[in-house]
């Protein structure tokens, strides 16, 4: 069974401004567009764009300064890549395992392309 | 702010009735999509709300006043871009010091930003312009009038595909709390991302009037090509991916709405989708 | 900020603007030709009057040719007035006159004071730029008869003894006849001067027999009520303008209910 869900927008928007934070585009304590700007730059409904700022604002990446507009929370980056991560091994990884178990392909075997997969990158970075 | 009620409407005595016993509601703040096959009456809907015809029978009251009466007040506060119209062949800035002051909220400055949004020169002569940068003009002016109610009659017919995104960025500049916007068109892909509400009408009737956020809440759209869903499934679509289907949403989590899959279930199975809704 | 949603002048002004520099092509077209038809109609009437003058005749201007520059002032009253509706010919133009935010009656008194004050005060220039011409014109030709070679004497028209019910009859039976064709222009947007005529030609022809009595009564009642010259007058000024008014009443009732799609 295969299928391809398209994630609701206000999470894809999520997705995309927490990008640009991990970027630089929009730095720790600094200010990001407001609503109506940023529901302008991707051509959506700027109440899609408010559920994607309280999300956010849930998972304290962002900040509301009232009066102001919305800031980049201190901190951010680490709460991103927590998140990403949770959600990496809880989602994807469940589904890769599942493959891997169906494939027959023992722990070991994986452990070892991992490393081989590190030591690869290793050798293009310093390159 | 604007109420449709119990609205029929005939061309002449054709036995067949454009719209019959129609009724709508439309709030502030918010960006309704009007969809329809071609000639169910959405642009006749649109010159109905203007004024420009009169109901047979029922009402349209616009802020407290009957839109038929074509009252001064209530014209200068709503403004119709309509599928074709006739622009003069003057200068850009001596149609905007004939025509904008009929509309006490215009403002210059807006007129300006859009026009660089649609990469547009200030010093234009109306008369040499092709159709689709008129059209850019014309919708310029239309936000730039900040009426509380803006109609849009295929807005995106027309424009090339750099024109249908400034487009959509000039909804979403141009609006705001105070504003309602009603945009009709079959063309559903240029906009689907815009829109708060959806309003699906099929001649007479109306088939679907929900937010879309409702519309997430109830309803998911999935590709695949599990038989099992298949037969689960409201409505179906063969697709590249086996199938696009739209399934009740039982685990609360929500995915993009796929406003084209909608639009063609709800002209195929409307009471399906209806139920949906009311359940 | 509520304005009266019946007339306000400053709206009024904006649509009055508005209608006259908007088309302003159409309208500099519509003066050119106008001068055009003038200038042709007076240097023609130079040259052939001026060719078989010799010096030292006094001229005088024929009264038939004063009545037949009336009659051209009547017949473009006329076809202007019959572009009184012309914004609302097409679809397109219906749509952004009707939805135009100005009251009904600022629309149709705007596009009136177009057709009949603007058009009087056009036709009185380019009469004038006519003249001009073909005094300049005719003293280059006829040299000769430089010092005779003079403008169109309307001040004597005006200073004539029955002047007061002369302008009179004639502003009321302009007025009537215009706003015939300007009902005709209400009710028939597009070729209205052809089927305003054709209306009126009909209407006539089936009252053949009414218009006929009417003419034997008016004699009749000329003679037997005694009434001067003066009454006749009155009698017709007033009538004029009474159905005048009417028609432009029943052409803006008639405005007041228009669509953009033709229904009736």
């Amino acid at each position: 069974m295969d299928f391809k869900e398209s994630k609701a927008i206000y999470l894809q928007i999520a997705d995309r401004i927490c990008d640009e934070i991990l970027l630089g585009v929009y730095p720790e304590e600094g200010r990001i567009p407001s609503v109506r700007e940023y529901a302008g730059m991707v051509e959506v409904n700027a109440n899609t764009v408010v559920r994607s700022f309280d999300y956010l604002q849930q998972q304290g990446i962002i900040y509301n300064k009232r009066g102001i507009g919305y800031f980049v929370a201190a901190g951010a980056h680490r709460v991103i890549y927590d998140l990403r991560k949770e959600h990496f091994l809880q989602e994807e990884c469940g589904y890769f395992f599942k493959q891997c178990v169906m494939l027959h392909i023992s722990a070991d075997e994986l452990a070892g392309m991992y490393q081989d997969f590190i030591t690869e990158s290793e050798k293009n970075k310093s390159v | 702010m604007l109420e449709i009620k119990n609205l029929s409407f005939n061309y002449g005595r054709r036995k067949k009735e454009v719209l019959s016993h129609f009724s709508l509601s439309l709030r502030q703040g918010g960006i309704y999509g009007l969809l329809g096959k071609n000639g169910t009456g959405k642009s006749t809907l649109l010159a109905l709300i203007s004024g420009l015809l009169t109901p047979c029978q029922g009402e349209i009251i616009y802020k407290g006043k009957d839109v038929r009466r074509r009252l001064p007040d209530t014209l200068c506060d709503l403004f119709l871009v309509p599928e074709e119209f006739e622009l003069p062949s003057l200068t850009l800035a001596r149609y905007i010091k004939l025509n904008s002051c009929f509309y006490p909220r215009f403002s210059t400055e807006d007129m300006r930003r859009y026009l660089d949004l649609f990469e547009l020169d200030a010093d234009l002569n109306l008369g040499t312009l092709s159709m689709g940068q008129k059209k850019k003009v014309f919708m310029s002016f239309a936000l730039a009038a900040n009426t509380s109610l803006l109609l849009m009659d295929e807005p995106t017919n027309g424009l090339d595909i750099p024109g249908k995104s400034q487009f959509r960025k000039l909804i979403a500049s141009g609006m705001s709390d105070e504003k309602c916007v009603v945009i009709s068109t079959h063309q559903v892909r240029d906009i689907d991302r815009m829109l708060d509400h959806v309003v699906i009408i099929d001649g007479s009737r109306v088939l679907l009037d929900q937010s879309v956020a409702d519309i997430c809440r109830t309803l998911v759209f999935r590709e695949s090509s599990s038989r099992e869903l298949v037969g689960q499934a409201l409505y179906a679509l063969p697709s590249v991916e086996g199938n696009s289907l739209i399934l009740p949403n039982a685990g609360g989590e929500e995915t993009e709405i796929n406003l084209e899959l909608l639009f063609g279930a709800v002209l195929a199975e409307p009471d399906k989708i209806a139920a949906m809704f009311h359940a | 900020m509520r304005t009266n949603q019946f007339f306000d002048v400053r709206r009024f002004g904006m649509m009055c603007r508005r209608e006259l520099l908007e088309p302003w092509k159409t309208h500099l077209l519509r003066f050119v030709a106008c001068y055009a038809v003038l200038a042709v109609i007076l240097v023609g009437y130079g040259m052939e009057t001026y060719n078989h003058l010799s010096p030292g005749t006094p001229l005088e201007y024929s009264h038939a040719l004063m009545q037949f520059f009336m009659v051209i002032f009547y017949a473009m009253g006329m076809l202007f007035a019959s572009s009184f509706m012309e914004r609302m010919k097409t679809k397109t133009g219906r749509i952004a006159f009707l939805i135009t935010p100005a009251s009904a009656f600022e629309k149709y008194l705007s596009r009136w004071l177009l057709v009949t004050v603007v058009f009087i005060v056009a036709f009185a220039i380019a009469f004038g730029l006519a003249d001009l011409t073909k005094v300049l014109v005719c003293r280059m030709l006829y040299s000769n008869v430089a010092e005779q070679i003079t403008f169109v004497p309307w001040s004597e028209v005006f200073t004539h003894p029955y002047a007061g019910w002369r302008l009179g009859v004639v502003a009321s039976s302009f007025c009537f006849l215009q706003s015939l064709f300007v009902l005709g222009s209400v009710i028939w947007p597009k070729n209205a001067w052809i089927k305003t005529c054709a209306a009126l030609i009909v209407i006539l022809l089936l009252h053949v027999q009414a218009v006929m009595v009417v003419y034997q009564v008016r004699g009749s009642f000329h003679r037997g009520f005694y009434l001067t010259d003066e009454d006749m007058n009155r009698l017709v000024i007033g009538v004029g303008i009474v159905w005048a008014v009417f028609n432009w009443t029943l052409a803006y009732f008639r405005f007041k209910e228009s669509e953009i799609i033709n229904r009736w």
